[in-house]
């Protein structure tokens, strides 16, 4: 015993001064998570927030956790039920009435009442506010004379698109019919808040007051968000998680997080990085890592429809069937992508398998195909973020590389620059692109193809057709035919290969022994885990 | 010595001033859009996008924009971040972390520094001379995120003696862990630099005259040799003290440290010219200031620097 911890010690001291990553004993330390008091606390990573206004930032856990929307997705139905209102109901789909409950109060007591979702609305819609959550309402009647695209002043201070009708209705105006707008108000900028915000702006930006299952309690900057179960909340299990306290301990990157819980000292981290995922489950064992089972972002290879060398179809079909997805996803990937063969995910109704007929690999075929569209002279350049995924654009760029026998070149920038050539169409050749969803839809990633459409510049892909069928399937509230319109859609898209399918990444969440973690239609939110101890 | 002190303080707001404009121009001339990169890959929408430019006055030209900033630096006022929380408020959160973890490795290294120098120094040539050199090496040649890492795992994880990531633990133990890897590491040239210093100053003639004069071994050493082998030690330690401000950024990143360095890169990567200016205006403040100090030490440890 003696002898075996002194070897153990050498080796440590051998490891820290050569790889300095040995060494780290996974064993029993899950325990120490907690305070202490008994109490059922769980810590999740998170960055320094920017904001905890859930208007301020639309992805931020803090503000899910803290906010209940009029529409949530149910975790132990997976899916999309009214939360804050009792019902969300459309005719038509371009006139919404809201009913909200009765007797629902913010975590300071006042009522929740439909002037508190005007009045956050109207305050996230006025642009001159600078408010991250504005572009939300950019499909709400108003929202145009509130934020002029010329940059001049607004004719507006309140959107015409909502009407409140007494405390406990409301009836809103869309620019046009969109099914989905239940699912809008299931994001962070839709959330209601109390008159106490607008009168001290700056205090609640540090301590707000919302009406979610979590209820705020301190902030140490650049060290932690404490917030703690709401007694008050009235909604269903599914919309609230197991934990008494949530502390969002705060890191800079996902690694001290990740050297953190090996020590016990951290319950969960969302959104790993692929390298980390076969370290974590060595480490930390299997039961650590938590599968997120919908896959809701996928990646693609986008083909500018403003470059001129790249607008034949037949080229864009060479390059995608000159690409390997299954090689890359089982090797480089290990496993923690799948190939993707549409412009949707396959969790989707409007999903249809094999949607994509040039994303099956034939080198032989793609080969030919470029041959008699001519060949293709002069380099392919692809961008991507050289912050994320560097080694997948390249191997995908060696494939096109070696299978089509073209000169392809990458390009690898900062994420705010590669931002500003998409958005100013700036691009000079093909990029890489990751898209997600903000809520399950195929709206949420058919619109990119649509003139003028969310995420639209970076393809510059517009037909007209396309833009008839992705607006009649948006008005359509019946579930099937909209289904069919949305495929519709998709398949006459495809044919022009906007962008080239690549693979539907696997998301992963770490968990400690305590915590149990849950996903929503595919997005890990970590106020709804589960206690476990 | 105030003549002197007050000129030099003078001095200093020309060089601010240019330190600004460069540092502004640069930020400026970056590529990429701060607004388009808020949200990661799904952009804003046009309108939203063009609200918050016009907000943060970012269509303006580029000596407008400058302009406007320092004129708000003169009224105190550093600007305020996308999010709308004020720069300094950024800073000054993180100002006091990144002194704690400078000052507390900086007083480490001074301690581990100038005994394995003057021990080595002393015993030139010896057993014990060798061993520390062999140490200062080690420490050098080491790539510095390697101990750290090394030191983490082990220390951190293992032992369980110290949080291996963050500051929650408070002053001293979130830091101690970090700045004896900082100290260690600068703590390697700082003895190579006392040793040779003081083999120089032990050969020479007015040591060999205190000695014919017979003073104390103790005296020689303590009152002649150290002090004037010193001088060049001074300096290095005042340079490094503010390098040590504003260079903590692997470290920091490491351990989860939030100072001001990693705030520096993040805002660089995110192109939010106002952090960057805020913070290295700062640190340009702090490399002037540190030294005017060394220089000012000059004179009271050496007599023929009159100032």
């Amino acid at each position: 015993m003696e002898r075996q911890k002194k070897t153990a010690l050498v080796a440590c001291v051998v490891s820290l001064m050569l790889a300095a990553t040995g060494c780290s004993s996974a064993s029993s330390q899950a325990e120490q998570v907690g305070d202490g008091s008994g109490e059922a606390t769980l810590s999740f990573m998170t960055s320094e927030p920017k904001s905890i206004v859930p208007q301020k930032d639309p992805g931020s856990q803090i503000g899910m956790a803290l906010c209940a929307n009029l529409m949530e997705v149910n975790s132990e139905t997976q899916k999309l039920e009214p939360l804050a209102a009792k019902s969300v109901t459309s005719d038509d789909a371009q006139v919404w009435d809201i009913e909200l409950q009765d007797g629902w109060t913010f975590h300071d007591g006042t009522p929740v009442t439909a002037q508190s979702f005007a009045d956050a609305w109207n305050a996230t819609a006025t642009g001159s506010n600078a408010w991250q959550g504005n572009g939300t309402f950019v499909s709400f009647e108003g929202y145009d004379k509130m934020n002029p695209l010329d940059g001049g002043k607004a004719k507006a201070s309140e959107l015409s698109g909502v009407k409140v009708v007494d405390d406990t209705h409301m009836e809103v105006t869309l620019k046009a019919p969109n099914r989905d707008f239940p699912a809008i108000l299931s994001t962070n900028p839709t959330c209601p808040m109390p008159q106490s915000a607008f009168d001290d702006e700056t205090g609640y930006d540090q301590a707000p007051v919302s009406n979610g299952p979590y209820k705020f309690d301190s902030w140490e900057h650049n060290q932690q968000v404490v917030m703690e179960k709401w007694d008050g909340f009235k909604g269903a299990e599914g919309f609230s998680g197991g934990a008494e306290k949530l502390i969002g301990k705060i890191y800079t990157s996902v690694d001290p997080a990740y050297t953190d819980m090996t020590a016990g000292n951290l319950d969960m981290i969302r959104n790993v990085p692929a390298t980390m995922v076969d370290k974590a489950s060595s480490q930390l064992g299997e039961e650590a890592l938590y599968k997120v089972a919908i896959g809701s972002k996928q990646q693609t290879l986008q083909v500018p429809a403003y470059v001129d060398e790249l607008t034949s179809p037949a080229l864009r079909q060479a390059i995608s069937m000159s690409i390997d997805r299954e090689a890359i996803a089982t090797s480089l990937l290990k496993g923690h992508a799948e190939p993707s063969d549409s412009l949707v995910p396959p969790s989707l109704e409007s999903y249809v398998p094999g949607s994509c007929e040039a994303c099956t690999f034939d080198p032989k075929e793609a080969k030919e195909i470029l041959a008699d569209d001519g060949g293709f002279e002069g380099t392919l350049t692809i961008e991507s973020n050289s912050n994320s995924d560097q080694q997948l654009v390249q191997a995908i760029a060696k494939q096109i590389q070696d299978n089509l026998g073209i000169k392809v070149q990458m390009k690898p920038m900062l994420g705010t620059e590669l931002s500003e050539r998409r958005n100013n169409q700036k691009l000079e050749g093909a990029a890489f692109g990751l898209w997600g969803w903000s809520y399950m839809s195929p709206d949420q990633y058919l619109s990119q193809y649509e003139t003028g459409g969310d995420g639209n510049l970076a393809t510059g892909y517009s037909n007209p057709e396309v833009d008839k069928l992705l607006r009649a399937a948006r008005a359509e509230m019946d579930d099937g035919k909209s289904t069919e319109l949305f495929k519709h859609a998709e398949a006459k898209i495809i044919k022009d290969l906007p962008a080239i399918p690549l693979f539907i990444p696997t998301d992963y969440g770490l968990q400690s022994k305590c915590a149990v973690l849950n996903d929503v239609q595919g997005d890990l939110q970590y106020y709804r885990a589960g206690y476990g101890c | 010595m105030l003549g002197y002190t007050v000129r030099r303080i003078l001095q200093m707001i020309p060089v601010l001033l240019g330190a600004t404009f460069i540092i502004y121009a640069l930020t400026f001339l970056m590529p990429g859009d701060p607004i388009s990169a808020l949200t990661g890959e799904r952009p804003l929408p046009e309108a939203t996008v063009m609200q918050i430019r016009q907000a943060y006055h970012l269509d303006d030209p580029f000596f407008v924009q400058y302009g406007n900033y320092i004129l708000g630096v003169f009224r105190g006022d550093f600007g305020i971040d996308f999010f709308g929380r004020p720069v300094l408020d950024l800073i000054l959160e993180r100002l006091p972390v990144t002194f704690a973890l400078a000052l507390t490795a900086w007083v480490l290294k001074l301690f581990i520094g100038l005994v394995i120098g003057v021990y080595g120094g002393l015993r030139r040539g010896q057993s014990g001379d060798h061993f520390a050199l062999v140490f200062t090496v080690l420490f050098m040649g080491v790539p510095g995120f390697v101990i750290a890492l090394g030191a983490q795992t082990y220390f951190g994880v293992h032992l369980g003696w110290v949080d291996p990531a963050g500051i929650r633990a408070g002053w001293p133990m979130a830091f101690i862990l970090p700045a004896l890897v900082m100290a260690f590491e600068a703590a390697a040239g700082l003895a190579r630099l006392t040793r040779t210093s003081l083999v120089e100053v032990l050969r020479a003639e007015y040591l060999r005259t205190a000695k014919a004069k017979g003073l104390s071994p103790r005296r020689i050493i303590w009152g002649h040799a150290l002090r004037n082998a010193m001088i060049p030690v001074v300096t290095y330690l005042g340079l490094s003290l503010a390098g040590m401000l504003g260079g903590a950024v692997i470290i920091e990143a490491i351990f989860n440290i939030p100072g001001i360095g990693g705030l520096m890169v993040s805002s660089i990567n995110n192109k939010e010219g106002t952090i960057v200016v805020g913070i290295a205006t700062l640190l340009v403040l702090v490399y002037l200031v540190f030294n005017l100090l060394v220089d000012l030490t000059y004179g009271l440890i050496d007599p023929r620097v009159r100032i």
